[in-house]
C-alpha cells in the first residue's frame, strides 16, 4: 500500500513538472497572484523546457567527469600503492569542502571568463567532494571478516575489488553521488550570476524584477528536479543494495 | 642506500619546479587595463629572485629525499612565507616602475606555487601527528603570520589592498553582516534543532516525516529560497505590529537570516538524533535501571555522550552557512557575497577575490576550529 | 523479603510473562533460567519496572512497588547487565557513584564507599578509579557493573546474564566472587541465566521459565531429581543430570574410617571434583582432610556412586 502510494506520489511529480515545461501556460493562473501588476507571470525571455535541458546538461556534463574521476582516486588511494595518500587525500577532502559553491565559481571566473564554462569547473570540483569521501567510506569500510574472508579464499587484488569491495561499496558512493546531484542541480543556479544557462535566468530575473512568480517557477522546479533525481539515484541504490 | 624519492614529493616539487617558470605577477596599467604576465626576474630584483630560486630548490629537494617530518615542515613553511614576502616586493618594484594607476596582482605562478606548498604543508602536519592542540596552535601562528603581513603594509601594492583601501569601511560593516549571519543563523539553528532532534528521537513516528520535510527544504536552491523568503517577511514587517522595529524586512538580512536558519536545521536536527540513538542500548539501560529519571538520563548520559555527533553538526552547518551567506549579497542582505557579485559584474578580479578570499578563509579557520575542538572531548565521548 | 504475585506481561495481548508468583526471602539468591524467548529477562524488568507489568504486583518487604516513583524504586534495586552499561564518558570512581550521588550523599561518603566497594571486588581503587571504562578489560568492567550496582546498599540485586560476556576461565572466578560477596554481605540477588551449570552452581533457588511460566521453583538438587515437566528435565540434560547432582553433594557425609593412596581431597569438595579425581588418577578411594588438612578418613567410589543415584 505505502510503495503504491509511494510510486503514485514519484509520477505525479515527474507528470507535474512535464505538464509545466510541455504547457507553462497553463499554470498561469496559479501564479498570476505572484506577479506584480502587468508584469508576466511565466518567464517568457526564453522556454523554460530548454533552460531546463541546459541546466541539466550542465549538471551533467559536470558530474560525470566528477564520479570518474573522484571515483579512480578513491580507487587508487585504497590500494596498497596509493594507501601513503589516504591521510593527505582525506585531509584535503575535508578542507575542500569548506569551500564555498559561489567563491568557487567566482574565483572561476577570472580564469576561464564568464559563461558556461566558469559553472561546470565549479560544480565539477565542488561535485568530486562527496563523491569521493563517501566511495573512500564505502572502500575502506568493508567489515574485516569479508575482506579477510575475500584474501583467504585467494582472489588476487583486481578480484577483490571488482567482485567484492566495489559490489559492497556501491549503495554508499551512490548515496555520494545523490548529494554532489542535489548540490550540483542548487548551485547552477548561482551559475547564472556568470552567464550560464540555466534555471538560475528565471530566478535572478524575478530578483532584479520583484517578479515573485518567476523565483517560485525557477526554484520549484529546480527542487523539483533535485526530488526527482535524488529519489531516483535513491531507489537505484536500494536495488544495489539488495544485490550486494 | 639507494635514495628513493617521495611519491607526494615529486607531483609537488614538479609543480613547485613549474610554478617557478611561470608568471609571478601581472601587471595592468589601471585598475581595467589588460593584464601583462610578470615573470620571477621581472618582477622581483634580482638578488631577491635568486634567492627565492635558491630557497625553492631546497623546498623541492626537502619535499623528494627528506624523511624527517620536522624538516618536511619547515621548508614549505619558510619557503611560503617567502613567496608571500616576495609577492608585496613585486608590487612594489612593478608598481615603482609603472606608475601610481598601475595594478599588481599575483599570478599563476604564485598560485600555483603557493598551492603546491600548501598540500605539502599539510602533508607534513599529517605525518607529524599533530594532537588537536597542536593543530590549533598551528592554525594560530598561521593566522598570526597572515596578519604580521597584512598589519606591516608588506602587500599594500598588491591590487586587492588596493581594492580594499578605497572600501575599507564597507568591507568591515560586510564583514561583520556576515559574521551576524552565519553565526546569527547557526544560534537560531541550535536553540530550535537540538530540542527537535530529541524530539524526535523520543517520537519515533515523528522522525521520518521531519527529516524528510527538512530534506525537501534543501533542495531548493539557496538564491530561490532567499527570494521567495522576502514576500511573507514583507508582509510581516507590514502587518505584525512590532516586526518592523526588530528589523524584519522584505529585503535585507531578515530574509537571508531565515533561510540560512531554515537550511541549518536539518544537519543540525538530524546529528542530535543520529547522536542520540548512537548511545549504546546498554548504557540507556542502565542509566533508567540506576533509577536517574527521564531528564537526569537525557542530561547527565544521553546528551554528553551525543555530543561529538552534535559539534560535527555544528561544524557542518557553520561552514555552509559562511558559504550561502555570501549569496545574501542578490537580496540586498549584504556579507563578503556584495564584492563578489559587484566584482563579477564589473569583471573586476581584485573585488572578487575581496569577497571571496575572506569567505574562504573564515569557512577554513571555522573548520580547522571545530575539528579540534570535536578531537579535544574525552576519548570515552567519541 | 520481596513478594511477587501474579506477575503479567502482554505485548499486543500476546503474554510474554503470564501470571508468575514467587516469594524471595532476604538474603538468598534465586536464579531465573530459561531459554531465549522465555520471559526471563522481561520478568527481572518487571521489578524494577523497567518494564510496566500488564497487571499482577511486587512488594518489597511490603510495600508495593507500584506506590513510588520508579525512579525512586529503581534507585533501591541494584542492576546489572551482561554488556555492563558502564557510562562511557565517566570514570570508574563516577560511575560507581552513580546512585550514591542520586540520593545526595555527601562527597566523602561517596569517596569511602567507591574505595571499599573497588576493594571489595578486588580492583585496585588507586590504579581503577580514575580510569574510563574503555580502558578495562572484560572482567574488570564486570566487576565494576557490580560495584556500581551494589553502590547505595540496595535492598536487592538484578542481574541480568551479568556473565554472559565474559570467556570461561573468568567468568567461573567472576561466579564464585559473587557467591563469596553474597555471603559476606546478606545480599538478596535475583539473577537470570540461559545457563543450567550458572543456575545451579549459584542459586539457593532456581525457577526455571518457559514460555512466560515458572515450570519449578525449587532447590537445585530437587530440579534436578524431580524435574518438574519435560521442559525442565531437556534443560537439566539426561546426560549432564548425576554429575550436575554430584557437584551440588560435598564430601564431608560420605568420609569413612580407613586409608586410601595418593594425594588427598578437602573434604568441603564436591562429589564431582572426587570423581573426576578419581577418574584421572585411577583410584578407587581418595584420602579426605578437612579444612585444617587433618586426616579425616576416606571416600570410596563405590559410596560416591551410591550417593549419586536420585532418591526415589
Amino acid at each position: 500500500m505505502r510503495r503504491l502510494a509511494g510510486l503514485f506520489l514519484r509520477l505525479g511529480l515527474l507528470a507535474l513538472v512535464l505538464a509545466f515545461l510541455l504547457a507553462p501556460s497553463a499554470f498561469r493562473p496559479l501564479l498570476e497572484p505572484f506577479a506584480p501588476e502587468g508584469a508576466p507571470a511565466i518567464y517568457d525571455r526564453a522556454s523554460l523546457l530548454s533552460l531546463t535541458v541546459s541546466h541539466l546538461l550542465i549538471v551533467i556534463a559536470a558530474i560525470v567527469p566528477a564520479i570518474l574521476i573522484s571515483l579512480g582516486l578513491a580507487i587508487l588511494v585504497s590500494r596498497p600503492v596509493g594507501a601513503e595518500f589516504l591521510p593527505l587525500s582525506r585531509a584535503i577532502v575535508n578542507i575542500g569542502q569548506t569551500f564555498p559553491p559561489v567563491a568557487v565559481l567566482a574565483l572561476a571566473v577570472p580564469v576561464v571568463g564568464f559563461g558556461t564554462w566558469p559553472t561546470l569547473i565549479a560544480l565539477f570540483l565542488y561535485g568530486l567532494l562527496p563523491i569521493f569521501e563517501n566511495a573512500l567510506a564505502g572502500l575502506t569500510g568493508l567489515r574485516p571478516s569479508v575482506a579477510e574472508a575475500a584474501r583467504g579464499s585467494g582472489m588476487t587484488g583486481t578480484q577483490r575489488l571488482v567482485q567484492v569491495e566495489l559490489p559492497l561499496a556501491l549503495p554508499v558512493m551512490i548515496e555520494g553521488v545523490r548529494i554532489s546531484l542535489v548540490i550540483a542541480l542548487s548551485t547552477a543556479t548561482i551559475g547564472s550570476t556568470v552567464a550560464a544557462k540555466g534555471l538560475g535566468e528565471v530566478i535572478i530575473a524575478g530578483l532584479n524584477s520583484s517578479n515573485l512568480a518567476f523565483v517560485l517557477q525557477g526554484g520549484l522546479l529546480t527542487g523539483a528536479l533535485a526530488v526527482i533525481l535524488y529519489d531516483g539515484l535513491g531507489q537505484v541504490a536500494r536495488l544495489a543494495d539488495r544485490r550486494g | 642506500m639507494r635514495l628513493r624519492p617521495d611519491k607526494l614529493g615529486v607531483p609537488m616539487g614538479a609543480l613547485l619546479a613549474v610554478s617557478l617558470a611561470l608568471p609571478m605577477a601581472s601587471l595592468r596599467a589601471n585598475r581595467i587595463a589588460a593584464a601583462e604576465p610578470q615573470g620571477l626576474f621581472a618582477a622581483l630584483p634580482s638578488a631577491w629572485a635568486a634567492g627565492l630560486l635558491a630557497l625553492a630548490a631546497l623546498a623541492v629537494a626537502v619535499a623528494l629525499f627528506a624523511r624527517d617530518p620536522r624538516l618536511r615542515l619547515a621548508l614549505p613553511v619558510a619557503m611560503l612565507l617567502a613567496l608571500f614576502v616576495a609577492i608585496g616586493e613585486a608590487g612594489r618594484t612593478l608598481a615603482a616602475e609603472a606608475g601610481d594607476y598601475a595594478r599588481v596582482a599575483p599570478g599563476a605562478g604564485f598560485w600555483i606555487g603557493a598551492f603546491a606548498l600548501s598540500i605539502l604543508f599539510t602533508d607534513a602536519i599529517i605525518r607529524l601527528d599533530l594532537s588537536p592542540l597542536g593543530r590549533l596552535g598551528v592554525l594560530a601562528a598561521s593566522s598570526l603570520a597572515l596578519a604580521l603581513i597584512l598589519m606591516t603594509g608588506q602587500w599594500d601594492a598588491l591590487s586587492i589592498l588596493a581594492e580594499y583601501r578605497g572600501r575599507a569601511a564597507a568591507f568591515w560593516r560586510e564583514g561583520g553582516h556576515h559574521l551576524q549571519l552565519a553565526f546569527g543563523s547557526l544560534a537560531a539553528a541550535l536553540v530550535a534543532g537540538v530540542p527537535l532532534g530529541i524530539l524526535i528521537h523520543r517520537v519515533r513516528w515523528l522522525r521520518e516525516p521531519v527529516l524528510n520535510g527538512l530534506s525537501l527544504m534543501q533542495t531548493i536552491p539557496s538564491i530561490a529560497l532567499f527570494g521567495i523568503l522576502i514576500v511573507p517577511l514583507g508582509w510581516a514587517a507590514a502587518n505584525v505590529p512590532g516586526a518592523a522595529e526588530l528589523g524584519v524586512k522584505g529585503i535585507g538580512m531578515a530574509p537571508a537570516f531565515v533561510a540560512l536558519f531554515i537550511y541549518s536545521l536539518l544537519p543540525m536536527v538530524a546529528n542530535t538524533t543520529a547522536g542520540l540513538t548512537a548511545v549504546p542500548e546498554g548504557v540507556r539501560e542502565a542509566a533508567a535501571g540506576m533509577g536517574l529519571t527521564r531528564r537526569q538520563q537525557l542530561i547527565s548520559v544521553e546528551l554528553p555522550l551525543a555530543l561529538p555527533v552534535v559539534l560535527t553538526g555544528v561544524r557542518i552547518v557553520l561552514v555552509q552557512n559562511i558559504g550561502l551567506a555570501t549569496i545574501a549579497a542578490l537580496i540586498g542582505g549584504g556579507g563578503f557575497g556584495t564584492f563578489v557579485f559587484q566584482g563579477l559584474g564589473q569583471t573586476a578580479t581584485d573585488l572578487i577575490l575581496l569577497g571571496a578570499l575572506p569567505t574562504v578563509a573564515l569557512a577554513f579557520v571555522s573548520a580547522v576550529f571545530l575539528d579540534a575542538v570535536i578531537d579535544l572531548l574525552p576519548a570515552a565521548a567519541r | 523479603m520481596i513478594g511477587i504475585e501474579s506477575l503479567t506481561k502482554e505485548y499486543g495481548g500476546k503474554a510474554v510473562v503470564k501470571d508468575v508468583s514467587m516469594r524471595i526471602e532476604t538474603g538468598t539468591i534465586t536464579v531465573i533460567v530459561g531459554t531465549s524467548g522465555s520471559g526471563k529477562s522481561t520478568f527481572l524488568r518487571m521489578i524494577n519496572r523497567l518494564v510496566e507489568p500488564t497487571a499482577g504486583s511486587v512488594e518489597i518487604d511490603g510495600t508495593d512497588t507500584r506506590r513510588m516513583k520508579a525512579y525512586e524504586l529503581r534507585r533501591r534495586i541494584g542492576y546489572v547487565i551482561q554488556d555492563h552499561g558502564l557510562f562511557p564518558h565517566w570514570t570508574v570512581a563516577r560511575n560507581v557513584a552513580t546512585v550514591p550521588r542520586l540520593l545526595g550523599w555527601g562527597r566523602e561518603e561517596i569517596e569511602a564507599r567507591v574505595h571499599e566497594l573497588l576493594a571489595l571486588l578486588q580492583l585496585d581503587p588507586d590504579e581503577i578509579a580514575p580510569r574510563y571504562p574503555h580502558q578495562l578489560s572484560g572482567g574488570q568492567a564486570q566487576r565494576v557493573g557490580v560495584a556500581r550496582a551494589l553502590a547505595a546498599r540496595p535492598d536487592m540485586l538484578l542481574m541480568d546474564e551479568p556473565f554472559g560476556a565474559l570467556d570461561p576461565v573468568i567468568r567461573a572466578k567472576a561466579q564464585q566472587d559473587l557467591k563469596e560477596i553474597q555471603e559476606r554481605l546478606g545480599s538478596t540477588i535475583l539473577l537470570v541465566t540461559h545457563d543450567m551449570s550458572e543456575a545451579i552452581k549459584l542459586g539457593e533457588r532456581i525457577a526455571v521459565m518457559s514460555e512466560g511460566r515458572v515450570e519449578q521453583l525449587a532447590p537445585p538438587g530437587e530440579i534436578l531429581t524431580r524435574p518438574a515437566s519435560a521442559i525442565v528435565e531437556s534443560l537439566v540434560g539426561e546426560e549432564d543430570r548425576p554429575f550436575r547432582y554430584l557437584s551440588l553433594l560435598p564430601i564431608a557425609p560420605l568420609v569413612e574410617p580407613g586409608s586410601a593412596e595418593g594425594p588427598a581431597i578437602g573434604a568441603e569438595r564436591s562429589l564431582r571434583d572426587a570423581l573426576a579425581e578419581m577418574i584421572w588418577s585411577g583410584r578407587e578411594a581418595l584420602p579426605v582432610v578437612d579444612a585444617s588438612g587433618r586426616e579425616r578418613g576416606r571416600v570410596t567410589r563405590a559410596a560416591l556412586i551410591a550417593a549419586g543415584r536420585p532418591p526415589r
